[in-house]
């Protein structure tokens, strides 16, 4: 301890200082969770478990976990491929795709709800009779974006053969591995005998006021995360290992799955951690694409909205009690994630 | 021949999208079991042209044949060369033997070596880079030069025809890097690998080639062996590279021509009064006894001539030369380059 005078603040700005983050830290964070859990508990043990058991309480819960389950799922592979593609190859439109990343996080999640409802909505313009080609076509693409991201990595690595861990300007292997993807993805999509029967029929696939659309939402505003991660950390790391790695006879394949992905494992899961957290959490988006049908389309957040409104205090802090919980566990995870790789940073 | 580059040609764009020419139409041939290096300042093409024979660049033209096959387009695993780079490129997450062991454990079916075997090259190779009981230590353990040898041995794990080092020594400290390029000339004689390495040190590649390959705005200025090129520079550029050294403007020299004298400090003559030999007058302006020389800056008198001398400190005892003194200087041999 060096307490030479003029180098470090005076003692009592210093016991101020910390005094004022102790009362903040007390306010605004310890106080809410002492009194979720304090009024949870309020009307009893019974009321609490009675609460959390309730067939529309675990259903609400059991939507929450699918739709944070699919959306670390696709961002997984979205978060790989866009940060692979930005950090590792040279293209035009670069600058662009990195915006395109980051548009979840400019937009307000209100909006990015109100935005799945006009286009999948009952009343949405997709339904209008002139554009009714539209909406099944947008559908189609917005649920084999997975698939097309996949197949488009799968395909470009097989046909570089490694030449990407070169960093060079992409091949006309990867172009046509692109094309003919592409081409694979609709055909398969569009020649599923449902798709067609659907197409043919009424179109009923219901993606606003049912899951899929919560799911959607709930993957679109938790995009960013894992790619903003990753970006960063694939562009520090560099590619010389991956070179050394071309240079001793690996392939394309080898290379991500020894090399480059064990050198972001951290990276990555701090991304999917920070991707959970705001995906169980999510209210704005979800809430404007739910219709609010209980037991059907209410994640916990909703559910405990409704709970709150119906002045069921003690059933809406039980079912907060629990979603607080999970954020605990996932601030644990985070703090073990963090302390793991900073320390494998600063030994490397 | 292991290595045999014609007209190769590399342009790059910078980054204000300017052209940037790092090879300019290079021809070279490397023998079997030579110890070559590129010498040159940065940017003069030597890593250029190392990565494109390893297949990590791309010539924009020109050819590149690796033991009798056109290697121009030969993707980088099949060209069976062994790449050993500057800030080392080991696998941070796996430990030295799991490093030495990887060229060996990706290697196609056919080819693969059993586990055992695999294994036991790894550690015969360890102790070929003098580092056994390090085998579970991760990269960040070990100390710059080991990291290395580690690379070199990793290298060498799968057989390379032909070893390319790209400034294997230039993150190192100035007593590692000694010890280490001995070692490095000691390991070729022993494994007799034909080794190519860049370096923009010449002390580094004097003391280590067979041959050194000067290069000098993406083309070569001279190649030769250490004498060679020391002794003999061939250009003004090869001459002021390799060591120190004077210029004057020379006294014969005829009305239209721009040649000048090259005169190494060594072999500059002082004496304090004029001679046959020491015939220009100049002033003494800094002595610095320190060193296995005396080094002295001396200033032509009348001209905007600087000199740098090197005597030994037995001369330096004979003048007692101090600063401000009036002596006369003269070349006890010099070259002469044409412009």
């Amino acid at each position: 301890m060096s307490d030479r005078p003029g180098l470090t603040e005076p003692i009592w700005l210093r016991w101020l200082l910390i005094a004022i983050v102790v009362t903040f830290l007390c306010g605004f964070l310890l106080l809410p969770l002492a009194v979720v859990v304090y009024e949870a508990f309020r009307q009893g043990v019974g009321v609490y478990f009675h609460a959390i058991t309730d067939p529309v309480a675990q259903a609400a819960i059991r939507l929450t976990l699918l739709a944070a389950g699919v959306s670390l799922a696709l961002n997984t592979v979205f978060g790989l491929a866009a940060a692979w593609t930005v950090t590792r190859f040279k293209f035009p439109g670069k600058s662009l795709l990195l915006t395109l990343i980051d548009l979840p996080f400019a937009v307000s999640p209100v909006i990015a709800g109100l935005v799945f409802v006009l286009l999948f909505g009952a009343q949405g313009w997709a339904k209008g009779a002139p554009v009714a080609w539209l909406w099944p076509i947008a559908l189609h693409i917005a649920t084999a974006i997975p698939f097309l991201w996949l197949t488009w990595g799968i395909l470009s690595w097989a046909l570089a053969d490694g030449r990407w861990a070169l960093g060079r300007r992409p091949g006309l292997g990867w172009w046509i591995g692109l094309a003919v993807t592409t081409a694979l993805a609709g055909l398969f999509w569009f020649s599923d005998p449902k798709v067609l029967a659907w197409l043919a029929s009424g179109h009923e696939f219901p993606v606003v006021f049912a899951s899929p659309g919560i799911i959607l939402a709930t993957a679109f505003i938790t995009f960013p995360f894992v790619a903003r991660e990753l970006i960063p950390v694939m562009q520090s790391v560099g590619q010389e290992e991956e070179q050394a790695a071309l240079s001793l006879g690996a392939g394309g394949w080898t290379i991500f799955w020894r090399i480059t992905l064990p050198n972001v494992k951290w990276g990555l899961l701090y991304g999917l951690i920070l991707c959970n957290a705001r995906a169980m959490g999510e209210f704005g988006a979800v809430s404007v694409v739910s219709g609010h049908i209980r037991g059907q389309t209410t994640t916990m957040p909703l559910h405990i909205e409704i709970l709150f409104n119906e002045y069921q205090y003690a059933a809406a802090f039980a079912v907060a009690s629990l979603l607080a919980m999970l954020a605990l566990v996932t601030l644990a995870l985070k703090a073990l994630v963090e302390w793991r790789s900073g320390h494998n940073r600063r030994t490397a | 021949m292991s290595i045999r580059v014609r007209s190769l040609t590399k342009r790059f764009r910078r980054a204000d999208g300017s052209r940037f020419t790092a090879l300019d139409g290079v021809d070279l041939d490397i023998a079997d079991g030579e110890l070559v290096a590129l010498l040159g300042p940065s940017g003069s093409g030597k890593t250029t042209l190392l990565r494109i024979v390893a297949g990590l660049d791309v010539a924009d033209a020109g050819t590149v044949e690796l033991h009798g096959h056109d290697a121009t387009t030969t993707a980088p695993q099949q060209r069976r060369v062994g790449f050993v780079f500057q800030h080392y490129a080991l696998f941070r997450h796996m430990n030295v033997i799991e490093n030495i062991r990887f060229g060996l454990e990706v290697k196609p079916r056919a080819e693969r070596p059993t586990r055992a075997a695999a294994q036991a090259r790894a550690l015969e190779l360890l102790r070929l880079i003098q580092l056994d009981g390090y085998a579970d230590r991760l990269p960040h353990q070990l100390s710059g030069g080991q990291r290395q040898r580690v690379a070199l041995a990793r290298a060498l794990a799968v057989e390379p025809r032909v070893l390319l080092l790209d400034e294997p020594f230039g993150a190192l400290d100035a007593q590692v890097r000694k010890d280490l390029r001995r070692w490095l000339r000691r390991l070729h004689d022993e494994v007799g690998i034909t080794s190519v390495f860049v370096t923009h040190d010449q002390e580094e590649a004097l003391e280590v080639a067979d041959r050194v390959v000067v290069f000098n705005q993406g083309r070569i200025e001279q190649q030769g062996t250490p004498e060679q090129v020391y002794l003999h520079p061939a250009t003004p550029f090869v001459h002021s590279f390799l060591g120190s050294v004077n210029v004057f403007p020379d006294p014969s020299a005829s009305a239209g021509v721009n040649s000048a004298r090259y005169v190494r400090p060594h072999d500059i003559e002082i004496s304090r009064s004029a001679d046959q030999v020491s015939t220009l007058p100049a002033v003494v302006r800094l002595v610095a006894t320190a060193g296995p020389v005396v080094r002295i800056d001396l200033e032509q008198t009348g001209k905007p001539q600087h000199i740098d001398a090197e005597i030994s400190h037995e001369r330096h005892g004979e003048l007692g030369l101090k600063q401000g003194d009036q002596v006369f200087v003269g070349f006890r041999k010099f070259q002469l380059h044409g412009g």
